[in-house]
């Protein structure tokens, strides 16, 4: 069981973001979150990516607790945000060199990663460049890879429709996202999409 | 899961976290300084100016002014050369004007604009290893900029005493009190018209600190308000140790300054666990 929630339930002040929701996510499974404007889906990734304390019910990820080990749990999740969120102060490489760290990776696993991943969103070519003039869909698969650097066991994505647009369909990085990287890897990778 | 071993560089730093009544973090500031260093390859010039302004300032001022001043009666009673008696005001005025800068500017823009702490948020740091990695970054500089400038007062012969070997982890400690309120202070600004508050606050303390005249020549009133501020400490601080005059008022000094850096820091993370973490 990845994620486990029982009646869930997110406030801010008076209003109920999330009212009571139970989620069961196994492994092996692609999870996505469905509903209009302000039903609460960013509010549930958020206590799901253990940056969002729950307001009442219990939520548990691998079975852990985000209240008591919330850096445990992230260190296992690959967090895809909605805005991209890169580090423009740094090349392509070195975004995905300190994300790795800030995993508490070796330096060589990271780079190891780094390389793999630059090669798998085919950024190689552009990995000594810094991150401000690359494209939209350039910087979209920058931070998918980046929220591959740390080899998650689920990987929470926020909007699905934020992936490389028509022209990025056939990219290996477009709608096989997570099976590609299962091929790739013989473990487990199990997708979250929100 | 591949080979790497993962969450567990955090698990022991989590244990004593959680333990401490202080926002979490997971012992790993020592990313961001590294994520910081990594950025500032990439604008080296930055460090030419940081350590360009009080080395300006001490020509123009100790040489040009010192060259109508003569001698200054300090507030320790002995009578110096007006660039000896500027010179330690200019070291603890550039640590605070570094740390300053680097923990309400280049902070504020990390935090609303760049969402770099969210990006960090989402992986297992918390917001005290943010606020830690900050301040430490911030110090690091400053330590860069306080070091040569203390080079560059020893060649011009303005240090007259050992103690001033103390000068730099004074300096130091400064800009931890500085960059930790700087930092806490720039949690609440929401636009780019605040700073004019922080210039507001800095630029009397730089100018009435008795940073270019001593204590004594304010008048009784005044001189509490004076003793009040965070950069008189600091200037006193430097001047009783680049002087040689060292006494038990050296300590309460450094107790001030060590205080406004816990409390500064502390504010900060919470702070940031309150804008962040919601």
């Amino acid at each position: 069981m990845l994620v486990s929630a029982r009646g869930l339930t997110k406030t801010f002040g008076d209003f109920v973001a999330v009212d009571g929701i139970d989620v069961e996510v196994r492994r092996g499974e692609a999870f996505g979150f469905l509903g209009p404007n302000g039903a609460g889906k960013s509010s549930t990734m958020r206590m799901i990516g253990c940056v969002s304390p729950a307001t009442g019910g219990e939520l548990r990820i691998f079975g852990q607790d985000p209240a008591v080990d919330g850096p445990a749990i992230r260190a296992r999740l690959g967090s895809c945000p909605q805005a991209d969120m890169l580090d423009e102060e740094l090349t392509v490489q070195e975004n995905l060199w300190i994300y790795g760290r800030y995993f508490g990776l070796t330096k060589a696993q990271t780079r190891k990663r780094a390389t793999e991943l630059l090669d798998f969103a085919q950024l190689t070519d552009r990995r000594g460049d810094k991150v401000e003039p690359l494209s939209g869909g350039m910087k979209r698969r920058l931070t998918i890879a980046r929220s591959l650097i740390n080899n998650p066991r689920t990987a929470p994505a926020r909007r699905a429709d934020h992936r490389p647009g028509p022209a990025g369909a056939a990219h290996p990085l477009g709608p096989a996202l997570p099976a590609q990287t299962s091929r790739r890897d013989p473990h487990h990778h199990d997708a979250l999409h929100g | 899961m591949s080979g790497l071993d993962l969450g567990a560089p955090a698990s022991r730093a989590t244990r004593v976290s959680r333990a401490l009544p202080f926002p979490a973090g997971a012992g790993m500031a020592r990313w961001v300084i590294a994520r910081n260093a990594m950025a500032f390859r990439h604008g080296w010039v930055a460090l030419v100016t940081g350590f360009a302004e009080p080395v300006f300032y001490l020509f123009s001022l100790g040489v040009g002014i010192g060259a109508l001043v003569h001698s200054v009666r300090t507030d320790g009673g002995s009578e110096v050369p007006y660039a000896v008696f500027v010179a330690p005001a200019l070291l603890a005025s550039s640590a605070m004007n570094g740390a300053v800068m680097d923990s309400t500017f280049n902070v504020f823009f990390k935090l609303r604009y760049a969402k770099l702490y969210d990006s960090m948020l989402a992986t297992p740091l918390g917001p005290r290893d943010i606020a830690v990695g900050e301040i430490g970054w911030a110090l690091l500089r400053g330590a860069l900029y306080s070091a040569a400038f203390l080079a560059v007062a020893l060649l011009a012969g303005v240090v007259t005493s050992w103690w001033a070997l103390l000068a730099l982890p004074a300096a130091v400690l400064i800009g931890l009190a500085f960059a930790a309120v700087g930092m806490f202070a720039t949690t609440y600004m929401t636009s780019w018209q605040h700073f004019d508050y922080i210039t507001l606050a800095i630029q009397p303390m730089f100018l009435f600190s008795a940073t270019f005249f001593p204590l004594s020549t304010y008048p009784e009133g005044i001189q509490w308000l004076v003793q009040a501020t965070p950069l008189y400490h600091g200037v006193a601080l430097e001047r009783g140790l680049m002087l040689g005059e060292v006494s038990w008022a050296l300590a309460g000094h450094t107790a001030y300054l060590v205080v406004l850096g816990v409390i500064g820091a502390l504010g900060a993370a919470r702070r940031i666990e309150r804008l962040l973490l919601t």
